[in-house]
């Protein structure tokens, strides 16, 4: 006797419950995006703390960035001796100059930083992105303001 | 009689082809998780503040936001508390009265915390350092000691 072959019907995937995820997903994200993306950067005052002299470092970094209106000046050490000037096209310089501190001071993370006059907000941030972070590496990560700029 | 449609196959039901409305589900999932923000502030920017761009990749955290715009005019949490150029002294002492105010809100932790409260701050990206220095000085007065500058992230 012939045999009757019945052609299977392919089974079908069931999407309905991926879909309702995925819909629940979606009104998730949508309420929590946002299209400006807004970052921090953390910053604090200067905080009086009783240190025992025994515990002074020899060498203490002690970076000082002295931010003015054309240049940034970077300082160091306890007669805060001059490292460097740095004007707006040298803005890698700066960076790279920070970066040789670090790696000569590992375990230094404050940078003082002393706006001199009227230094506009951006200035500021720039020089803080680039005391902060040096190719994805963390340099100074504690940015201080020392509120000794000349107003 | 017999009955003539006997043999009739039934109809099958109808199928709607969902292939394309998966699609934009798919390129809405991947957009919206591009731009998912696992920040619990919400910022909402007063007029006239044109926030300073930043490499910073730190995510913002909820707090009370000062604001202070191209005019000078001084917001906490989006209301107007005072105007700069109408007088310092003044505008700085609002800012101390509503921020001790908005301090006294804050969970009993965080007031009582060593290293102080947060705040955020958002400047125009032309303020001058002076208005900033005296901004965070009442700021601190008052026990807000630790800042967060929100700017705009570069990437």
């Amino acid at each position: 006797m012939r045999k009757r072959h019945v052609m299977k019907k392919p089974e079908k995937i069931n999407l309905v419950p991926i879909m309702d995820a995925v819909f629940i997903f979606i009104f998730f994200l949508l309420m929590s995006a946002q299209f400006v993306n807004v970052y921090e950067i953390g910053s604090s005052v200067p905080m009086v703390r009783e240190m025992r002299e025994d515990k002074m470092k020899k060498d203490p970094l002690n970076l000082v960035i002295e931010v003015h209106a054309t240049e940034v000046v970077v300082r160091r050490g306890i007669a805060s001796e001059k490292v460097g000037a740095f004007g707006d096209n040298d803005w890698d310089k700066l960076r790279s100059t920070l970066a040789g501190l670090k790696a000569k001071h590992p375990d230094e993370r404050v940078a003082q930083l002393r706006p001199q006059g009227k230094v506009p907000f951006h200035r500021l941030v720039k020089v803080i992105d680039h005391a902060k972070e040096n190719k994805g590496a963390k340099m100074f990560e504690e940015i201080v303001f020392d509120g000794k700029g000349a107003m | 009689m017999k009955k003539r449609f006997n043999n009739r196959r039934k109809p099958e039901p109808l199928e709607v082809d969902i292939t394309s409305l998966l699609d934009i589900l798919v390129i809405m999932l991947v957009f919206l998780l591009m731009n998912y923000n696992a920040s619990d502030l919400q910022l909402d920017l007063v007029k006239g503040v044109e926030m300073a761009d930043s490499e910073s990749t730190h995510i913002t955290h909820y707090a009370p936001v000062i604001q202070l715009n191209g005019e000078q005019t001084i917001y906490l949490d989006m209301q107007e508390i005072s105007r700069m150029p109408a007088g310092e002294a003044p505008a700085l002492a609002a800012l101390e009265t509503a921020l001790s105010e908005r301090h006294k809100l804050l969970p009993e932790k965080e007031q009582k915390s060593e290293a102080g409260a947060l705040i955020n701050l958002v400047f125009d990206r032309g303020t001058d350092y002076q208005q900033i220095e005296k901004i965070m000085a009442s700021s601190a007065k008052v026990g807000f000691t630790q800042f967060k500058f929100i700017v705009r992230g570069e990437h």
